[in-house]
């Protein structure tokens, strides 16, 4: 059994989505879906053994057999992506609310057999007020498993400005994926030391940037105001995970008296809180490392399956997590989604 | 009278330390650091559980504590040591880490006996 | 200079430190060593404040609480309590300082300045009045946005025997593979100079992560290993190790653990991308060897302990691995604690073969100056008296 936990459905044409947009909105221009920075240098839908995938994730019958039937995925959770941080925060909600509108009437809907997506609702954290109204939206369609942010942002998301969001999340039991989204928008630069000059330092580098977020939510305190509040990082790096959490439990207990409201070390606010999709760009190259690195990685704990079809990252089911026992397979790609989420 | 069967060991007069004032002895080996907790006394060994830093050393402070983020406040003012090299806060009392999970030091019982301070080298109370 | 002294016993060097931070006795110390030009110019004693950082400030102004030397001195200023604390207390022979006295400034003519007045300092202080026995060396501050100066600072200190080392910030305003930074790295590969990456920050922009500023110095310090990747990174695929053959980098402060899974990522993504990297013609994990090395201090504490050891095999910690203490700041790591983390093969590497070979040092040393107050646990063999 096989959950597929991130998949990007595409906009068939540049128009579709304003069909889903009032004015002022739909007369607005609005950037390319894609990356102006750091271009996939084959191509942003370059997969190999798919050469029609681009057409494919913009069709949903298409993309219901390719992913039910073809690739024998039972549960697949959409995860749109949007513009990222565009400077006008009501027409970044807008682009929010299209894409959502556009995901439930278009995707949702579609069966295959039994089997059908679920979805996330997209919204910019930057704009609590509509941010939330668009959570009570959505809150009681159980087609939406998720609320969908950017990993880009002008503050961390531990911050202040954003609690009113997490908190009507935690409130619809509803976890929070963080995913590079857009990238003709505002953001800073992707690395804390400027632009990197290659596309291959993007792509080793970029998710990484995950340990930003989770530094800022442990410290300011949000797992603790919020037990029911949970995270996915969606872009992988989940290596990077242990590293970088011994060295914030390190440096928990000299430094916890500038943050004094809660006791817990970092990483033990992981198993509830914390989850990452899987990437194909993670993992020891050598297969006899794998166990080895399990035992102190412990995928078991936070990883869950994405193929982030159809995208140049892909990796398909089939090739995720070879050198893991039967046991472990299993847990990463059906087990940890399955709990996480509360699918069948 | 004091037990003859403790392993008593004569630290100084009582008026020699002052509340807030720490004195580090030797003892067989040991260095173990002697406190005034506003007019408590508490004895520890002088060696932080994480990396070896001589733990009594540190500055005796108090803490800043919060019921919910943000809204602050400073408590426990002389009952804490935060461990000189990498700032461990440790109650002075009990040698436990505030944090958890805890980790501790080694704590000695402090008597006073015709205004000396003696500490019981058996250890822990 | 040490006299060429038949008298003088020679033992064989057990620990080398790679990061100590020795420290002006005032800003005016410092200020003394400015260029004239300079001189009259106002600008904060915190720029040349080599303990405290005037932003994201570590737990006890980053210093060690019990490093305030006697005679009141701020920590690593005093010779004499250096020596205590490092040569007895710590059992250090060789100690590689770094002076953190050049927060960098938006005039890179101002900070080229400061680099200048530090290695001067440095210089005429540590690196001889304090040197009597020989067993300080020095690293060489550069401003790294401004190449052409830095060039200049390490041409005119390459020859002097006890500079062995070229200082690069983290807090740069790109990766440090990059090709405006290239001169740098000629020129230290002509003198056959290593350089090592290391934190001297200053308020502003350098703080900006990509997804905004951090409100604590927890997510600040605990991040670090980000930084030091974005910059290994581009090092490795932006070629420079290609183009200079004999260069070789050291990470300092900024853990080691995070380059195991890093470096697997790299290479999966450049078995697909790689073309693009047209100046990095090797296989990412053929550089590690020859080039990159990691300071041990902080050193990384797994949840569970022992797991260090094997991050270390996965990286060939016994060859690549050098001891720091960071004296005398707050996370100071004592080298008994460190010894005990290590496996033991690769215990006498990382305490000293390593970077004897890293730095060009000698093996054996002059007994002058303290010896080590408790003598440390290295396997036989390894402890020999000329």
């Amino acid at each position: 059994m096989t959950i597929d936990a991130c998949i990007h459905p595409l906009c068939e044409d540049k128009e579709e989505l304003f069909d889903y947009m009032p004015e002022p909105w739909k007369s607005r221009p609005l950037s390319e879906p894609g990356r102006y920075f750091y271009p996939a240098p084959e191509g942003e839908y370059n997969i190999e053994e798919e050469a029609d995938a681009e057409l494919v994730a913009s069709n949903p019958s298409l993309l219901c057999q390719r992913v039910f039937e073809r690739n024998g995925i039972d549960e697949a959770i959409l995860v749109p992506l949007t513009r990222g941080l565009l400077p006008d925060l009501d027409h970044s909600m807008a682009v929010c609310r299209a894409t959502n509108d556009w995901l439930a009437e278009r995707w949702l809907g579609t069966k295959h057999n039994s089997k059908s997506f679920r979805g996330s609702i997209r919204v910019d954290p930057r704009e609590p007020d509509q941010a939330v109204d668009e959570i009570e939206r959505w809150a009681s369609d159980k087609r939406m498993v998720q609320i969908a942010v950017p990993m880009q942002a002008g503050k961390p998301y531990g911050n202040r400005d954003y609690l009113r969001v997490w908190e009507a999340a935690a409130k619809h039991s509803l976890p929070v994926v963080i995913h590079a989204d857009g990238g003709a928008s505002i953001d800073f630069w992707p690395s804390p030391a400027g632009y990197y000059q290659l596309f291959m330092e993007y792509a080793t580098l970029y998710p990484v940037n995950f340990s930003y977020h989770l530094a800022s939510l442990v410290a300011e305190g949000v797992f603790d105001r919020f037990e029911n509040f949970k995270v996915i990082f969606g872009d992988g790096g989940h290596d990077q995970l242990a590293p970088i959490i011994w060295r914030m439990d390190k440096d928990w207990r000299p430094t916890r008296s500038q943050m004094p409201w809660n006791q817990h070390l970092p990483s033990e606010y992981l198993d509830r809180h914390v989850r990452f999709i899987s990437s194909g760009y993670d993992g020891p190259l050598n297969k006899d490392d794998w166990s080895t690195w399990s035992n102190i990685s412990r995928p078991e704990r936070t990883l869950m399956f994405g193929s982030r079809y159809p995208t140049w990252e892909y990796q398909g089911a089939d090739r995720a997590f070879e050198s893991a026992d039967e046991k472990l397979r299993n847990t990463l790609l059906h087990k940890n989604a399955s709990d996480f989420y509360g699918l069948a | 009278m004091l037990d003859a069967v403790s392993q008593l060991h004569d630290v100084c007069a009582v008026d020699e330390l002052s509340p807030g004032q720490t004195k580090i002895i030797e003892v067989n080996g040991r260095s173990i650091g002697v406190f005034n907790v506003k007019g408590t006394f508490y004895a520890m060994n002088n060696l932080c559980p994480h990396a070896g830093a001589p733990l009594c050393l540190g500055r005796v402070t108090g803490t800043p504590v919060a019921d919910n983020p943000y809204s602050v406040s400073w408590d426990r003012e002389g009952e804490i040591v935060r461990c000189p090299w990498h700032s461990w806060e440790f109650d002075i009392a009990t040698g436990k880490t505030l944090a958890g999970p805890r980790k501790s030091v080694r704590t000695y019982a402090v008597h006073q006996e015709n205004g000396r301070l003696y500490i019981d080298l058996r250890g822990a109370r | 200079m040490i006299q060429n002294n038949e008298a003088v016993r020679k033992i064989s060097v057990n620990v080398v430190d790679i990061d100590v931070h020795a420290a002006p006795i005032s800003t005016e110390e410092l200020r003394q060593y400015m260029p004239d030009e300079w001189r009259s110019r106002r600008f904060p004693d915190s720029v040349f404040n080599a303990a405290e950082a005037p932003i994201y400030v570590a737990p006890n102004k980053a210093q060690r609480y019990d490093s305030v030397s006697p005679k009141g001195g701020a920590p690593g200023s005093d010779p004499d309590f250096t020596e205590q604390q490092v040569f007895r207390d710590a059992g250090v022979d060789y100690a590689i300082l770094i002076p953190l006295t050049v927060r960098p400034l938006p005039n890179t003519d101002h900070e080229s300045a400061v680099c200048s007045a530090t290695n001067s300092w440095l210089a005429a202080t540590w690196l001889s009045k304090y040197n009597a026995h020989g067993r300080y060396r020095g690293t060489i501050r550069i401003c790294q946005n401004d190449p052409e100066l830095a060039v200049r600072e390490i041409e005119k200190w390459a020859g002097h025997p006890y500079f062995v080392s070229i200082m690069l910030n983290p807090y740069s305003r790109a990766p440090l593979g990059q090709k405006q930074f290239h001169p740098i790295y000629e020129a230290a590969a002509r003198h056959d100079l290593p350089l090592c990456l290391h934190v001297n920050r200053s308020p502003g922009m350098g703080l900006l992560t990509p997804v905004g500023y951090a409100s604590y110095f927890f997510e600040h310090h605990a991040l670090y290993p980000v930084t030091y990747a974005t910059h290994l990174t581009s090092m490795l695929t932006n070629g420079i190790f290609d183009k200079y053959e004999n260069l070789r980098v050291a990470f300092i402060e900024g853990g080691m653990s995070w380059f195991v899974p890093l470096m697997w990522r790299l290479e999966r993504v450049w078995k697909d991308f790689g073309n693009e990297a047209y100046g990095m013609r090797r296989h990412p994990k053929n550089y590690l060897k020859n080039h990159i090395r990691f300071g041990t201090q902080p050193l990384d504490e797994p949840t569970r302990l022992p797991d260090l050891k094997r991050m270390l095999e996965w990286m060939d910690g016994g060859n690549t691995v050098m001891f720091s203490t960071d004296y005398p700041h707050w996370d100071f790591d004592d080298p008994h604690w460190v010894l005990d983390m290590l496996p033991s093969h690769m215990r006498a590497n990382v305490l000293a073969k390593n970077a004897l070979d890293f730095y060009k040092l000698p093996p054996m040393r002059a007994d002058l100056g303290p010896s080590a107050s408790v003598a440390l646990n290295l396997p036989r063999g390894e402890l020999q008296h000329a």
